[in-house]
């Protein structure tokens, strides 16, 4: 068994602890569960879809369905992380595309997809920027 | 960390737009050639107009343009299907598409009492994919009593064997020869080795008329893949 230096060690420590500040950053100023719950959504429908993308294009709108509304879910959930300022405009297409789901992809993924898909819409509609933390010398 | 408003706006907008995109692309699917509207032109003018053989009926298809493949694939001596008889009816048929285009030189055969007892392999050729339908067991294009009626190009053969025919040994013949060997074909049963028939259209009927629970078309156990 090998042991890392000391000065390695506590870089190594920073810089996971920089990270985790920068995730907590990343996540306090967007609508991160919201839009992790809708992708997650999105990607349930596309993975029960079961069609080839080729198949897919080359069909109606009976087989592309699933690319169109499960892809479209996870779309407005990476959007919903990166343009945070639009969260209910997006919020609310989520969960209309949620909502067709249900009579379009396979009862909406079995129901998990649409599920997924308006309550994490719906958490991304609701969002708001949250205030910032007091510092704790502030609080005491 | 999440970029200027003016970045913002841009990516919905571009979400909001592929989503459009995407629904508007992909909602007109694709009609039954038989059903969409307008489908054979102005009047139902491109319809094919085919006579069944002896008579038995006339039909006016609207022919989208699919070719079905009826494979049997030979292996070595080995007999695979069963023909009671084989007519050629039309030596020169031209067939009209719903697009409107034409296809000269085709021919029409008839098999009569077509039974498949292995190795059969249908494949539709269909618009960037292939449809196949593979049987494991014993199937029926036709049957006892029935007639399979068939638009096949003239490359299209069967490889057939009769105790008169060689000894028995598994002879091909290309449709294109049909004519020159008719009195041979139509005279006679046939057990067959294998056959490759590029087919335009079929029509599969029971010149008598129908009886109810002998389904002409039976397809047990079949695999169906799409390629």
């Amino acid at each position: 068994m090998t042991t890392l230096p000391l000065s390695q060690r506590a870089a190594d420590v920073a810089a996971l602890l920089a990270a985790l500040r920068w995730f907590r950053a990343f996540r306090r100023t967007r609508p991160f569960w919201g839009g992790l719950w809708l992708g997650l959504g999105g990607i349930w429908l596309l993975t029960f879809a079961n069609m080839s993308i080729g198949l897919a294009l080359g069909g109606g709108w009976n087989q592309s369905a699933a690319y169109v509304i499960g892809g479209g879910m996870l779309m407005f959930a990476l959007t919903a992380w990166f343009a945070p300022f639009y969260s209910a405009l997006v919020g609310f297409t989520g969960v209309l595309l949620a909502l067709a789901a249900f009579v379009s992809v396979n009862l909406g993924g079995f129901l998990i997809g649409s599920l997924l898909g308006i309550v994490g819409g719906a958490m991304v509609w609701g969002w708001g920027e949250k205030k910032p933390r007091k510092q704790k010398a502030e609080a005491a | 960390m999440t970029g200027n408003r003016r970045r913002q706006r841009v990516l919905v907008l571009f979400a909001l737009v592929a989503l459009l995109v995407a629904s508007t692309i992909t909602t007109g699917g694709r009609d039954e050639p038989a059903h969409a509207a307008g489908a054979c032109g102005p009047n139902d003018a491109y319809r094919s107009t085919l006579q069944l053989y002896g008579g038995a009926g006339t039909l006016r298809p609207c022919l989208s343009k699919v070719n079905i493949n009826v494979g049997i694939p030979q292996s070595g001596q080995s007999h695979f299907f069963d023909i009671q008889k084989i007519r050629i009816i039309e030596d020169n048929v031209t067939l009209r598409y719903a697009d409107g285009s034409t296809e000269s030189n085709l021919k029409h055969i008839t098999f009569e009492s077509f039974n498949v007892r292995d190795n059969m392999t249908l494949t539709v050729d269909g618009p960037g994919y292939d449809v196949r339908m593979a049987p494991d067991a014993a199937a029926v294009i036709g049957g006892e009593g029935v007639n399979t009626d068939l638009w096949v190009t003239g490359d299209s053969f069967v490889t057939v064997s009769s105790i008169i025919l060689f000894f028995g040994l598994c002879t091909t013949a290309s449709v294109n020869l049909f004519s020159n060997l008719s009195w041979l074909l139509n005279g006679s049963s046939w057990t067959g080795c294998g056959m490759n028939l590029d087919v335009r259209f079929m029509a599969v009927y029971r010149p008598t008329g129908s009886t109810t629970g002998l389904f002409p078309i039976k397809l047990p156990n079949t695999t169906i893949s799409v390629l």
